[in-house]
């Protein structure tokens, strides 16, 4: 039995210095991301709260990870994850 | 080129355009008539402050750069070693010196070129003065000018005021020579 990971929803925190047009665009072109979407939700001195979403067929969950440690994001929490069951035999 | 380098390149530039006129000018009051003396000076102080900007800016630029990014490691509460800010940092601190370094030699070598062809037997060593301490405003000046540039300004007022330091630095350096 294979699962994928379709969606998912994070909860981070980034320094104010990190665009968040630059992040989107670097986590799109993590393994298995198709879309991505942003939302600040509160801004400090430094730092702003996002909600990152993830869409795609086959999330790499740890490329995705990597990505947004390496744009200074500190993740919180995964809040929402979808995931679908690609076994052949099912369908 | 970024605020930073920018700064880094104005301020040593002008050190290096300031320190040349002021070997020149002292060596024309004080009757030097060998070239090579003043190419030798000219070179040794050339390199001293190529060095100096090169380790004082990367280690003013890497101190400044880690204080900023521990801050920001508290504001997150999280490791930031192996980010594109530790990444920033190194680079920037990279950048500056090299700009730091080089560009002290870059606005003081050309007052050095008059003596160089003195020495090939170009050019009459007084000609050869002259032409330097022209060759030094002529920089700074044009150090003033892209500082009026920068600002938004008055570009010909930022340049007659650094062409004015260096008058001044000609005229209190006869006065010298004449007392």
């Amino acid at each position: 039995m294979s699962v994928a990971i379709r969606r998912l929803l994070f909860d981070a925190l980034k320094p104010r210095e990190t665009s968040i047009v630059e992040l989107a665009k670097a986590v799109g072109y993590a393994g298995g991301v198709e879309g991505v979407d942003i939302i600040v939700s509160e801004v400090d001195s430094k730092t702003e709260t996002i909600k990152l979403t993830i869409k795609g067929a086959q999330i790499d969950h740890d490329a995705v990870t990597k990505v947004m440690t390496k744009y200074g994001v500190s993740i919180r929490g995964v809040d929402e994850i979808s995931v679908a069951n690609t076994d052949p035999q099912l369908s | 080129m970024n605020p930073i380098a920018r700064r880094y390149f104005v301020k040593n530039g002008f050190d290096g355009s300031m320190t040349m006129l002021g070997i020149v000018v002292g060596s024309w009051i004080a009757g030097v008539i060998e070239p090579r003396i003043i190419v030798t000076a000219g070179l040794g102080a050339c390199l001293a402050m190529g060095i100096s900007g090169l380790f004082g800016a990367y280690m003013t630029e890497r101190a400044e750069r880690k204080r900023h990014l521990k801050t920001l490691e508290a504001a997150m509460i999280t490791d930031l070693q192996d980010s594109i800010f530790e990444e920033a940092s190194n680079f920037v601190s990279i950048y500056a010196a090299i700009v730091d370094g080089a560009s002290p030699i870059l606005t003081g070598i050309f007052s050095l070129i008059p003596f160089a062809l003195t020495i090939r037997g170009t050019l009459v060593i007084w000609d050869a003065y002259v032409i330097s301490v022209i060759v030094s405003l002529s920089a700074l000046f044009l150090l003033g000018l892209y500082l009026g540039r920068i600002a938004k300004e008055n570009i010909l007022l930022y340049g007659v005021q650094t062409l004015a330091a260096g008058a001044i630095t000609v005229g209190l350096a006869f006065l010298l020579g004449a007392i």
